[in-house]
Protein backbone atom coordinates (compact mmCIF):
# COMPACT_ATOMS: atom_id res chain seq x y z
CA UNK A 1 0.00 0.00 0.00
CA UNK A 2 1.01 3.51 -0.49
CA UNK A 3 1.89 6.47 1.52
CA UNK A 4 -1.49 7.85 3.18
CA UNK A 5 -3.30 4.88 2.22
CA UNK A 6 -0.79 2.33 4.79
CA UNK A 7 -0.99 5.06 7.34
CA UNK A 8 -5.03 5.18 7.15
CA UNK A 9 -4.88 1.01 7.30
CA UNK A 10 -2.34 1.52 10.23
CA UNK A 11 -4.32 3.50 12.29
CA UNK A 12 -7.62 1.68 11.42
CA UNK A 13 -6.29 -1.60 12.67
CA UNK A 14 -4.60 0.70 15.90
CA UNK A 15 -8.28 1.72 17.01
CA UNK A 16 -9.77 -1.55 16.21
CA UNK A 17 -7.99 -3.20 19.35
CA UNK A 18 -10.26 -1.20 22.03
CA UNK A 19 -12.74 -2.64 23.84
CA UNK A 20 -14.54 -1.49 26.97
CA UNK A 21 -16.21 -3.01 29.79
CA UNK A 22 -19.65 -2.75 30.95
CA UNK A 23 -22.61 -4.50 33.06
CA UNK A 24 -23.62 -6.41 30.43
CA UNK A 25 -20.43 -7.42 28.17
CA UNK A 26 -17.05 -7.43 29.97
CA UNK A 27 -15.37 -6.90 26.60
CA UNK A 28 -16.87 -5.10 24.16
CA UNK A 29 -15.16 -4.18 20.94
CA UNK A 30 -14.83 -0.58 20.24
CA UNK A 31 -15.80 -0.76 15.77
CA UNK A 32 -13.73 2.25 14.17
CA UNK A 33 -14.34 3.70 11.00
CA UNK A 34 -13.71 5.80 8.29
CA UNK A 35 -15.47 8.97 9.04
CA UNK A 36 -19.28 8.96 10.69
CA UNK A 37 -21.02 5.80 9.44
CA UNK A 38 -23.90 6.53 7.27
CA UNK A 39 -27.02 4.98 9.17
CA UNK A 40 -28.62 3.87 6.13
CA UNK A 41 -25.98 1.82 5.22
CA UNK A 42 -24.29 0.62 8.46
CA UNK A 43 -25.69 -0.25 11.79
CA UNK A 44 -24.57 2.82 14.16
CA UNK A 45 -23.41 1.03 17.46
CA UNK A 46 -21.83 2.76 20.41
CA UNK A 47 -19.16 3.15 21.13
CA UNK A 48 -17.18 3.28 18.11
CA UNK A 49 -14.37 6.09 16.78
CA UNK A 50 -14.27 7.65 13.71
CA UNK A 51 -10.94 8.48 12.09
CA UNK A 52 -10.54 11.21 9.44
CA UNK A 53 -7.97 12.88 7.30
CA UNK A 54 -7.47 16.29 8.07
CA UNK A 55 -4.49 17.55 6.86
CA UNK A 56 -1.12 16.50 4.66
CA UNK A 57 1.62 19.11 5.00
CA UNK A 58 4.79 18.54 3.90
CA UNK A 59 7.44 18.36 7.12
CA UNK A 60 10.04 21.03 5.48
CA UNK A 61 11.66 20.74 9.49
CA UNK A 62 13.03 17.24 8.80
CA UNK A 63 13.60 16.94 4.97
CA UNK A 64 16.79 16.00 3.55
CA UNK A 65 17.51 15.36 0.03
CA UNK A 66 19.59 13.65 -2.27
CA UNK A 67 20.11 9.97 -3.36
CA UNK A 68 21.21 7.42 -1.16
CA UNK A 69 23.76 4.77 -2.81
CA UNK A 70 23.75 1.27 -1.34
CA UNK A 71 26.54 -1.45 -2.80
CA UNK A 72 27.19 -2.93 0.52
CA UNK A 73 22.98 -3.25 2.06
CA UNK A 74 23.79 -0.35 4.55
CA UNK A 75 27.04 -2.18 5.67
CA UNK A 76 26.12 -5.33 6.28
CA UNK A 77 28.02 -7.23 3.76
CA UNK A 78 30.58 -6.55 1.78
CA UNK A 79 30.55 -4.75 -1.21
CA UNK A 80 30.37 -6.76 -4.59
CA UNK A 81 30.49 -4.95 -7.55
CA UNK A 82 26.51 -5.32 -9.64
CA UNK A 83 24.71 -5.14 -6.29
CA UNK A 84 23.93 -1.27 -6.00
CA UNK A 85 20.12 0.53 -4.99
CA UNK A 86 20.53 4.10 -5.49
CA UNK A 87 16.78 6.04 -4.83
CA UNK A 88 16.41 9.45 -3.52
CA UNK A 89 15.86 10.51 -0.06
CA UNK A 90 11.71 10.35 0.75
CA UNK A 91 10.00 13.00 0.68
CA UNK A 92 8.60 14.39 4.32
CA UNK A 93 4.75 14.34 5.30
CA UNK A 94 2.83 15.19 8.14
CA UNK A 95 -0.11 13.47 8.36
CA UNK A 96 -2.38 15.49 10.64
CA UNK A 97 -5.70 13.11 11.48
CA UNK A 98 -8.52 13.65 13.91
CA UNK A 99 -9.88 10.17 15.61
CA UNK A 100 -13.15 10.96 17.45
CA UNK A 101 -14.61 8.41 20.29
CA UNK A 102 -18.60 8.33 20.63
CA UNK A 103 -20.62 6.65 23.15
CA UNK A 104 -23.03 6.31 25.28
CA UNK A 105 -22.33 5.24 28.52
CA UNK A 106 -19.69 7.22 30.77
CA UNK A 107 -17.90 4.23 31.73
CA UNK A 108 -17.15 3.89 28.17
CA UNK A 109 -16.21 7.20 27.18
CA UNK A 110 -13.52 7.09 30.24
CA UNK A 111 -12.33 3.35 29.22
CA UNK A 112 -12.09 4.64 25.60
CA UNK A 113 -9.70 7.93 26.59
CA UNK A 114 -8.09 5.83 29.40
CA UNK A 115 -6.82 3.57 26.85
CA UNK A 116 -5.93 5.97 23.64
CA UNK A 117 -3.84 7.87 26.45
CA UNK A 118 -2.21 5.53 28.03
CA UNK A 119 -1.01 3.05 24.88
CA UNK A 120 -1.54 4.90 21.34
CA UNK A 121 -1.22 8.78 21.58
CA UNK A 122 0.92 9.07 24.70
CA UNK A 123 1.46 12.62 24.61
CA UNK A 124 5.02 12.74 21.96
CA UNK A 125 5.70 9.19 22.65
CA UNK A 126 3.26 6.94 20.58
CA UNK A 127 3.70 4.80 17.91
CA UNK A 128 2.13 4.00 14.39
CA UNK A 129 3.02 0.29 13.13
CA UNK A 130 2.87 -0.13 9.37
CA UNK A 131 3.30 -2.89 7.55
CA UNK A 132 4.88 -3.06 3.97
CA UNK A 133 2.69 -4.32 0.75
CA UNK A 134 3.81 -7.69 1.30
CA UNK A 135 3.77 -8.10 4.98
CA UNK A 136 7.21 -9.00 5.46
CA UNK A 137 8.25 -5.96 7.18
CA UNK A 138 6.69 -3.21 9.66
CA UNK A 139 8.05 0.25 9.68
CA UNK A 140 6.94 2.80 12.92
CA UNK A 141 5.62 6.22 12.53
CA UNK A 142 5.31 8.31 15.63
CA UNK A 143 2.12 9.79 16.56
CA UNK A 144 1.73 13.04 18.16
CA UNK A 145 -1.05 14.05 20.58
CA UNK A 146 -1.44 17.67 19.07
CA UNK A 147 -4.68 18.16 21.11
CA UNK A 148 -7.55 16.73 22.72
CA UNK A 149 -10.98 18.28 23.17
CA UNK A 150 -14.62 17.29 24.90
CA UNK A 151 -17.48 17.65 22.96
CA UNK A 152 -19.88 16.05 25.04
CA UNK A 153 -23.50 16.85 23.97
CA UNK A 154 -27.36 15.74 23.65
CA UNK A 155 -28.91 13.43 20.79
CA UNK A 156 -32.13 12.79 20.84
CA UNK A 157 -32.63 13.61 24.42
CA UNK A 158 -29.77 11.14 25.56
CA UNK A 159 -26.57 11.58 25.92
CA UNK A 160 -23.47 11.47 23.94
CA UNK A 161 -20.04 11.38 24.99
CA UNK A 162 -17.38 12.57 22.31
CA UNK A 163 -14.04 13.24 22.45
CA UNK A 164 -11.96 14.47 19.55
CA UNK A 165 -8.01 13.43 19.37
CA UNK A 166 -6.01 15.19 16.98
CA UNK A 167 -2.59 13.78 16.49
CA UNK A 168 0.32 13.92 14.60
CA UNK A 169 1.53 10.59 11.92
CA UNK A 170 5.08 11.42 10.76
CA UNK A 171 5.39 10.07 6.75
CA UNK A 172 7.34 9.92 4.04
CA UNK A 173 6.59 9.28 0.40
CA UNK A 174 8.93 7.68 -2.30
CA UNK A 175 9.69 10.23 -5.46
CA UNK A 176 8.64 7.85 -8.41
CA UNK A 177 12.31 7.98 -9.68
CA UNK A 178 12.00 4.82 -12.08
CA UNK A 179 13.02 6.05 -14.59
CA UNK A 180 16.43 6.36 -13.39
CA UNK A 181 16.66 2.39 -12.56
CA UNK A 182 18.25 0.97 -15.25
CA UNK A 183 16.14 -2.18 -17.46
CA UNK A 184 17.34 -5.42 -17.20
CA UNK A 185 18.86 -5.78 -20.40
CA UNK A 186 21.08 -9.59 -19.99
CA UNK A 187 20.17 -12.74 -17.96
CA UNK A 188 23.89 -14.31 -17.59
CA UNK A 189 23.37 -18.44 -16.89
CA UNK A 190 25.95 -20.35 -16.02
CA UNK A 191 25.87 -23.20 -18.69
CA UNK A 192 28.32 -25.15 -17.60
CA UNK A 193 27.18 -25.88 -13.83
CA UNK A 194 29.02 -28.03 -11.19
CA UNK A 195 27.50 -28.07 -8.67
CA UNK A 196 24.05 -28.87 -8.60
CA UNK A 197 22.29 -29.08 -5.39
CA UNK A 198 20.43 -32.42 -4.76
CA UNK A 199 16.59 -32.13 -5.96
CA UNK A 200 17.67 -30.21 -8.88
CA UNK A 201 18.24 -30.81 -12.22
CA UNK A 202 20.24 -28.74 -14.92
CA UNK A 203 18.27 -26.67 -17.24
CA UNK B 1 16.75 48.50 28.17
CA UNK B 2 17.07 47.16 31.83
CA UNK B 3 16.55 43.46 33.40
CA UNK B 4 12.87 44.91 34.26
CA UNK B 5 12.25 46.70 30.87
CA UNK B 6 12.88 43.06 28.72
CA UNK B 7 10.07 41.40 30.18
CA UNK B 8 7.29 43.86 29.32
CA UNK B 9 9.09 44.56 25.78
CA UNK B 10 8.81 40.75 25.10
CA UNK B 11 4.75 41.18 25.75
CA UNK B 12 4.59 44.16 23.73
CA UNK B 13 6.32 42.12 20.73
CA UNK B 14 3.99 39.33 20.46
CA UNK B 15 0.93 41.56 21.18
CA UNK B 16 2.06 43.30 18.14
CA UNK B 17 1.61 39.96 15.92
CA UNK B 18 -2.41 40.02 17.14
CA UNK B 19 -3.23 42.06 14.26
CA UNK B 20 -1.23 40.27 11.32
CA UNK B 21 -2.00 36.93 12.88
CA UNK B 22 -5.96 37.79 12.76
CA UNK B 23 -5.70 38.39 9.32
CA UNK B 24 -4.00 35.24 8.45
CA UNK B 25 -6.81 33.20 10.83
CA UNK B 26 -9.54 34.88 8.72
CA UNK B 27 -7.59 34.23 5.45
CA UNK B 28 -7.21 30.27 6.67
CA UNK B 29 -10.95 30.04 7.48
CA UNK B 30 -12.04 32.15 4.23
CA UNK B 31 -9.86 29.30 2.31
CA UNK B 32 -11.67 26.80 3.72
CA UNK B 33 -14.67 28.18 3.42
CA UNK B 34 -16.12 29.01 6.68
CA UNK B 35 -18.78 31.27 6.22
CA UNK B 36 -17.51 35.18 5.70
CA UNK B 37 -19.67 36.74 8.57
CA UNK B 38 -18.12 33.91 11.00
CA UNK B 39 -14.62 34.18 9.82
CA UNK B 40 -14.70 38.16 10.78
CA UNK B 41 -15.83 37.76 14.41
CA UNK B 42 -12.33 35.32 14.98
CA UNK B 43 -9.42 36.80 16.61
CA UNK B 44 -6.11 35.96 17.85
CA UNK B 45 -5.04 37.12 21.18
CA UNK B 46 -1.51 36.31 22.31
CA UNK B 47 -1.17 35.87 26.02
CA UNK B 48 1.91 35.53 28.58
CA UNK B 49 1.52 31.73 28.09
CA UNK B 50 -0.11 30.91 25.11
CA UNK B 51 -1.61 32.13 21.30
CA UNK B 52 -5.49 31.76 21.67
CA UNK B 53 -8.37 32.40 19.46
CA UNK B 54 -11.60 34.11 20.66
CA UNK B 55 -15.23 34.33 19.22
CA UNK B 56 -18.16 35.47 20.72
CA UNK B 57 -20.39 33.15 22.76
CA UNK B 58 -23.24 33.24 20.15
CA UNK B 59 -21.32 31.84 17.51
CA UNK B 60 -19.10 29.21 19.41
CA UNK B 61 -21.57 25.98 18.88
CA UNK B 62 -21.54 26.51 14.88
CA UNK B 63 -17.69 28.00 15.01
CA UNK B 64 -16.72 24.49 17.07
CA UNK B 65 -19.07 22.06 14.90
CA UNK B 66 -16.94 23.31 11.73
CA UNK B 67 -13.22 22.83 13.62
CA UNK B 68 -14.05 19.38 14.98
CA UNK B 69 -17.22 18.39 12.73
CA UNK B 70 -20.80 17.59 14.62
CA UNK B 71 -20.87 13.92 14.01
CA UNK B 72 -22.88 14.47 10.69
CA UNK B 73 -20.72 17.14 9.16
CA UNK B 74 -16.74 15.97 8.82
CA UNK B 75 -14.35 18.26 10.23
CA UNK B 76 -13.02 21.48 8.33
CA UNK B 77 -10.16 22.22 10.74
CA UNK B 78 -8.59 25.51 10.98
CA UNK B 79 -7.60 26.48 14.25
CA UNK B 80 -5.56 23.68 14.21
CA UNK B 81 -3.80 23.90 11.35
CA UNK B 82 -3.30 27.36 11.83
CA UNK B 83 -1.79 26.88 15.24
CA UNK B 84 0.85 24.78 13.75
CA UNK B 85 1.96 26.80 11.32
CA UNK B 86 2.24 29.77 13.17
CA UNK B 87 3.62 28.41 16.32
CA UNK B 88 7.23 29.55 15.32
CA UNK B 89 6.36 32.86 14.16
CA UNK B 90 5.39 34.07 17.92
CA UNK B 91 8.49 32.26 19.07
CA UNK B 92 10.58 34.41 16.01
CA UNK B 93 9.04 37.42 17.36
CA UNK B 94 10.52 36.42 20.90
CA UNK B 95 13.92 35.55 20.13
CA UNK B 96 14.36 38.51 18.15
CA UNK B 97 13.40 40.49 20.73
CA UNK B 98 15.58 38.87 22.94
CA UNK B 99 18.52 39.27 20.80
CA UNK B 100 18.19 42.77 20.62
CA UNK B 101 18.26 42.97 23.84
CA UNK B 102 21.30 41.73 24.47
CA UNK B 103 22.93 43.82 21.75
CA UNK B 104 21.56 46.78 23.26
CA UNK B 105 22.82 45.27 27.06
CA UNK B 106 26.24 45.29 25.51
CA UNK B 107 26.16 41.38 26.00
CA UNK B 108 26.64 40.84 21.84
CA UNK B 109 29.24 42.77 20.32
Amino acid sequence: MSFIIAEDQALKTLMQGITVSDEKNNTRSVQAWFSNPDPELRNQSYPYVTIELIGVEWANYRQASGFFIDNDRQGTVSPSSGEVFEYEVPAAWDLMYQITSYSRHPRHDRAIIAHLLNNDFVANRGFLPVPNELGTQTSYRHIILQDFAKRDTVEDGRRLFRNVFTVLVTSESTPDSGDSVAWVEEVLINENPTNIPSGLSEV
Amino acid sequence: MTNKELIPALTQSTKTLNKPLTQALRKSALSAGWPVALTKQLRVVITDTSMDVEYPENVSARVENLEYGDGVTPPNPVFRKFAKANKTRVENSLVDTSIDYLFDQGVLP
